[in-house]
């Protein structure tokens, strides 16, 4: 049944020399080149984080005393943790209001608010960070960085929070209200222990981008580790001080990821049944109809409008001088180039893994798992610290070369294809399979007919999203990119820490353009996935 | 039932994969020794199962009976640890042989179809099909009609069809490429009551049209019993007993088989020649395996409410469902003879019976009944 | 406490292990990972040349365009910080894609010098490029030069409350009122030029000062349009940015005035722009070419005349007319070899400014 293995054993029915078709049959584990595929695949996304712990290893204690416990260390450790425990409850507590005036009440247009909601992830958080900075010049600070870093990834708790909402099972509301409890008592007792998973998700996710951001500070001159790794980076290229900082970084990361597995526990999102889905009773909001509208639309000028109206400043101060042509079609192109390069090379490399997850569960698969959630954390200056030190001292052949700059993507992104290709998988099962093989096709044709095509949706929306953080990918794509490659964050990050604004625009206008269809889509699934 | 053998002669077929030797195949299909384990947990445990050519077999068990892997191993969706298994005479998996799935020319429908979603009807069924265009397209037509479905439904998409539709088109779609063997993974348990009884018929009177060697898992006795020639009761990844449905059901070979395949009365008794004595007096046991303490199984329809019966017994109370009603008797305990030696070990009787009637107002709770029994009774060893 | 395991043994096998993971990984999906991008990258068959490039990416991109006009010889540019650049090279060693390395400041010159990864300048750079510019070892050359200035908000300081020398903005009068870019190479040339002067003590206590009174800012831009929006006074900056401004739109500089030290003091350094062949280049001849453009007229007069306002340094072109001339600057006397960035890095890391 592996569709890896070859039909071995093809010879004349009946005669002695047939062999087993070894491995070849179904086995618990998983067939066996799947495995060792998606092994050496967890093992290469490890890099990151074995870099650091060798490095940290290396320097030897004097070395970490001196560079970890150092006043500046502490300041970057303030300004982290202030930026996280600010921003986060922020994220959530605004990604779950507007979630449920969206979903659960009568809000006038509430359909276009749940789009206008999701929009902001369609700038990137630097180009936020430039159109605030452009309207107030003294922003920076921790404030600086909660107001930017709030604007920019509130979403991602009210995309997770909303589609949960939205498929919620009115009964238990119904049941809450049934046993005497008011419609506050129902949202805090009812419905808010069931968005816990889906904020305490979205949570994670913000927390990790505070940790890895480095342009939307840089620009406001916040300093968090990744500011400062990139600043010693600047110094030293890749000097034992940022690779200290990045340990520090990476403890952070894998902190975040043990307190929301704690939160979490054994617990998974409540598997909805096939049923038709009721249509859950929304809530009449009366005089508060104002406010609500006044509430969302406050936040939409602040999340889309400043950052839109900046842009459209700028590329009218610059008028046609800034469109330089030629820079600017080749950093579109290289920027196309690597985003369909690298949303395909992390799809393939995903696959085996969605594989084995969904086909095969067991021991080995929880751990490769659990490998893939822990090295995805990894901050891209952490991911291209580590890259570019390993290519240039151990394999040169690559060394600033393309494939390593992909390989980079693939790392970071590797998430979002597998969550996607897991659940279109899950729309495959191996029964299909089986029913294909019953009809007469070989496994291979088997896989390709029926699994291959019933994932293809899901894992081109994967696709579809790694692209979208590659184009607005800056500091792996700054330290790894080959000579002479541009895409429109690095030039857009060249621009504008000249403080060219206006020479900016043109590029913040284009990447904005090329994730609008891509966060879209994102949100459009969200919908789909909840309760899986 | 006269198999109608309609053999490759029309329509283009699939590439035989093997050419069946009429000569000396009189067993269809043969597992001998199948064993199985996953992850240390053996889950067949010797399995030896014969199907005529043509013939149907239910394989009957419990969950985790082991049955599903069996068709899986017969499939040739795993491979067994130990066994062979031959088909239409040739060994398709065994220690020197293997033949994958796609080779056997074995037709296979599973639990809930499995119909390719991404899929028409129509291209569903002719999936397997070695042929394209209008032939099969004609193919189709006359499949869909072999199961009893307009061939307009060609166009449509499976999930526009009901879970009996999707079945019947499911069944379309594995006897398109004529094979030797029907494996049905219990292709009607998804449906709901009245559902499964039309389509469980269609597609029954499908497949011994066509002839084709069939062997269906359920869990359900009986679905077992109406559908098959043969019964073959898996349990604990053996199979107990393998017979026609009323032997099966009239002689289960032991106690767990008894009460698997339908409701029994389980009494104490005392096996003296070919009379088992119990609360309900002396009934005939052919062939007793043992004599002295038994158990004696009756099934609860031979225990009947009658006026002037020899034997009483006080209703405790009652189930109703409607066409009938369960009734549980108190019975009196064993009437000992006095002029005979009592045997310690003699049971005393006096058990409680659920038996079924169709009055409902007959057994109020108290009533005092008279009873007698028909047909013969069954006995299993004493074990405590 | 000393290193938990051994340094050695570690170091080599668990990278390699590492390495070889990714290789494997890389390999097996090698083929589809190259994009269009590579058009034009290191290692091509043609006589292209690469060069990383700490410089302004704007002038050298003018050096670039003229140069390219003139010969027809392609140069890709690899953009950076001068010691980010120079510990890249440092680390390729022989196996550096680089041809030539431009730089803002001289130390990181140095350091690649002292990696003995130069090869030397051509006799016509010598000839064209006077010897104050260049180091006697004669392995790389100044391409331009800079100046250093306190830049700042004419609303808020008056001539006569400027600082008289650099050092004196470690008084604590100074403090929250002075801002700076300490991760620039820029601002860390001057620092090197501070401590080749005043020595590592002064140069020690004068950074921690700095630490707990100045302002941060990421970038010489960044910083003087903070002092032209009066969120600070001053900044130390390099001239340029100011005339660079002007000659836009002066938005970010209309408020801001420059002083200039002189009188040898450690704020007055000029630091010296740097231009080096690799001697690992596979292309000398047309790097050397590309050197000896940027050090001939028609390099230096792209300084005189274009946007950049840095100061020529060779040719005997003269700087733009609104410059105050190189000599008038009474810039301290440095010899740029022994500017010393690897100190000035751990220096300004031990003062917890970076």
């Amino acid at each position: 049944m592996s569709f890896f293995q070859s039909t071995t054993a093809e010879l004349a029915p009946g005669s002695k020399s047939r062999r087993r078709a070894a491995g070849g049959r179904g086995t618990r584990s998983g067939p066996l080149a799947v495995v060792v595929l998606s092994i050496l695949i967890a093992a290469f996304s490890l890099l990151p984080l074995g870099y650091v712990v060798v490095m940290t290893g290396n320097a030897g204690w004097d070395t970490i005393q001196k560079l970890v416990f150092r006043p500046r260390v502490g300041e970057l450790l303030f300004n982290t943790l202030a930026l996280v425990l600010i921003t986060v409850p922020i994220c959530v507590v605004l990604g779950i209001a507007g979630a449920w005036l969206v979903e659960r009440t009568r809000l006038r247009g509430n359909k276009a608010w749940a789009v206008l909601l999701a929009a902001p992830l369609a700038i990137p958080a630097f180009v936020n960070s430039y159109a605030w900075v452009s309207a107030i010049p003294s922003l920076g600070g921790v404030w600086g960085g909660v107001l930017v870093s709030t604007l920019s990834y509130f979403p991602l708790v009210y995309i997770p929070v909303a589609a949960v909402l939205s498929r919620m099972d009115p009964a238990l509301e119904q049941s809450g209200a049934s046993l005497g409890l008011g419609p506050w008592q129902v949202f805090f007792r009812v419905v808010l222990p069931q968005l816990r998973l889906a904020a305490a998700g979205g949570a994670l996710l913000v927390s990790l981008h505070l940790l890895a951001e480095y342009g939307a500070f840089a620009m406001m001159q916040f300093d968090t580790f990744t500011t400062a790794i990139y600043d010693q980076f600047r110094s030293t290229f890749n000097g034992a001080a940022a690779n200290m900082l990045a340990s520090v970084l990476v403890l952070f990361c894998l902190l975040l990821l043990l307190g929301e597995s704690k939160t979490r526990g054994n617990a998974r999102y409540a598997r909805l049944g096939g049923g038709a889905q009721a249509n859950p009773k929304r809530l009449a909001l009366g005089w508060y109809q104002v406010p609500g509208q006044l509430f969302l639309a406050a936040l939409s000028v602040l999340a889309l409008g400043v950052p839109l109206f900046h842009v459209v400043r700028w590329l009218i101060a610059g008028g046609a001088a800034i469109w330089t042509g030629s820079a600017l079609v080749h950093a579109l192109l290289q920027t196309l180039g690597y985003g369909l390069a690298g949303a395909l090379m992390t799809t393939v490399l995903a696959f085996p893994l969605a594989y084995l997850v969904i086909r095969h569960p067991g021991p080995v698969t929880k751990v490769l798992e659990g490998v893939n959630y822990i090295s995805s954390s990894m901050p891209g200056i952490v991911v291209a610290l580590a890259l570019v030190t390993i290519t240039v001292h151990n394999v040169p052949a690559v060394y600033q070369t393309a494939v390593v700059l992909v390989a980079a993507y693939a790392l970071l992104f590797m998430p979002r294809a597998l969550v996607n290709l897991r659940a279109g998988l899950a729309q495959a099962p191996k029964e299909l399979d089986e029913a294909a093989q019953a009809l007469g096709k070989a496994p291979l044709v088997a896989f390709v007919k029926v699994t291959l095509r019933l994932s293809a949706p899901a894992a081109a929306g994967g696709a579809a999203l790694v692209f979208l953080g590659i184009v607005n990918e800056l500091t792996a794509t700054l330290l790894l990119a080959p000579n002479g490659t541009t895409t429109l964050a690095t030039e857009f990050w060249a621009f504008s820490s000249e403080i060219d604004y206006a020479g900016a625009a043109p590029y913040a206008l284009l990447m904005i353009l090329l994730s609008a269809p891509m966060t879209y889509l994102l949100f459009a699934q969200s919908k789909k996935a909840a309760g899986q | 039932m006269t198999p109608t053998i309609r053999r490759a002669a029309k329509a283009p077929t699939a590439k035989p994969a093997f050419i069946p030797d009429p000569g000396h195949v009189t067993d269809h299909l043969l597992v001998s020794g199948a064993r199985k384990s996953f992850g240390g947990t053996e889950v067949l445990k010797g399995v030896d199962l014969t199907v005529a050519q043509g013939r149907t077999t239910a394989i009957v068990g419990a969950s985790g009976s082991g049955k599903t892997t069996l068709l899986r191993l017969i499939a040739g969706f795993e491979a067994a640890d130990a066994g062979t298994i031959s088909l239409a005479g040739v060994e398709v998996a065994g220690p020197a042989a293997w033949v994958p799935a796609h080779k056997r020319s074995v037709g296979y429908v599973a639990q809930d179809g499995a119909l390719f979603p991404h899929l028409s009807v129509g291209q569903n069924i002719e999936f397997g099909l070695p042929v394209r265009g209008r032939a099969a397209a004609a193919r189709v037509g006359e499949l869909l009609e072999m199961v009893s479905m307009d061939p307009s439904y060609a166009r449509r998409r499976p999930s526009q069809l009901s879970g009996g539709q999707q079945q019947r088109v499911a069944l379309a779609r594995a006897l398109a490429r004529r094979p030797q063997l029907m494996l049905l993974d219990e292709p009607f348990s998804a449906l709901d009551a009245g559902l499964r009884v039309a389509t469980r018929r269609t597609v029954s009177q499908t497949l011994s049209d066509a002839g084709v060697t069939t062997i269906l898992v359920t869990h359900d006795q009986a679905e077992a019993l109406s559908f098959a020639d043969q019964v073959a009761v898996m349990r604990d990844g053996k199979l107990a007993q393998i017979g026609s449905p009323f032997v099966v059901y009239t002689r289960p070979s032991d106690r767990a088989t008894a009460e698997f395949l339908g409701d029994a009365v389980i009494l104490e008794a005392w096996m003296e020649g070919s009379l088992a004595l119990c609360s309900l007096g002396g009934i005939p046991v052919r062939r007793p395996p043992v004599q002295g303490r038994v158990h004696l199984m009756l099934r609860p329809e031979q225990i009947r409410i009658t006026e002037g019966g020899s034997i009483r017994g006080r209703v405790v109370d009652t189930d109703y469902f409607g066409p009938e009603t369960t009734v549980r008797i108190q019975l009196a305990p064993i009437a000992v003879d006095p002029g005979k030696p009592v045997d310690p070990h003699q049971p005393v009787g006096g058990e409680v019976i659920n038996i079924r009637h169709w009055n409902a107002m007959l057994a109020r709770p108290g009533t005092e009944l008279s009873l007698k029994v028909v047909g013969e009774g069954v006995v299993f060893p004493w074990s405590e | 406490m000393k290193t938990w395991f051994n340094k050695t043994v570690l170091n080599r096998t668990a990278l390699s292990a590492i390495a070889g993971v990714s290789v494997l990984a890389l390999a097996a999906c090698g083929g589809s990972a190259a994009p269009a991008a590579s058009n034009g990258a290191s290692g091509s068959a043609t006589d292209a040349i690469v060069v990383y490039n700490a410089q302004h990416q704007e002038l050298t991109q003018a050096w670039v365009d003229a140069f390219t006009k003139e010969t027809g010889i392609k140069v890709t540019l690899r953009n950076g910080d001068d010691s980010e650049l120079s510990n890249q090279i440092v680390q390729e060693g022989a196996k550096s894609p680089a041809d030539v390395f431009l730089t803002e400041n001289s130390p990181a010159m140095t350091q690649v010098e002292n990696a003995g990864l130069f090869t030397g300048i051509s006799a016509k750079i010598q000839s064209q490029v006077p010897a104050a510019y260049r180091p006697s070892t004669n392995k790389w050359t100044g391409i331009a030069a800079r100046s250093t200035v306190f830049a700042y908000n004419t609303t808020k300081l008056t001539q006569a409350q400027l600082p008289k020398s650099i050092m004196d903005l470690a008084d604590p009068a100074w403090k929250g009122r002075w801002a700076a870019s300490p991760s620039g190479a820029d601002f860390q040339a001057i620092v090197s030029a501070m401590l080749e002067l005043k020595g590592e003590a002064a140069t020690s206590a004068w950074l921690k000062a700095m630490k707990a009174d100045a302002k941060v800012y990421k970038g010489n831009s960044t910083a003087m349009k903070a002092v032209n929006a009066g969120e600070i006074d001053g900044a130390i900056i390099y001239h340029y940015y100011w005339f660079g401004d002007q000659a836009k739109t002066g938005e970010n500089s209309k408020n801001v005035a420059l002083e200039y030290f002189k009188n040898e003091d450690p704020g007055a350094f000029v630091s010296v722009s740097g231009g080096g062949v690799l001697a690992s280049s596979k292309h000398q001849a047309n790097a050397e070419k590309f050197l000896e453009f940027i050090t001939g007229k028609a390099g230096q007069e792209i300084l005189q005349t274009g946007t950049s306002f840095e100061y020529p340094v060779a040719s005997e072109v003269a700087a733009n007319s609104k410059l105050v001339p190189l000599k008038d600057l009474q810039a301290p006397k440095v010899d740029a070899a022994k500017l010393n960035s690897q100190k000035v890095t751990d220096l300004m890391t031990a003062a917890g400014l970076l």
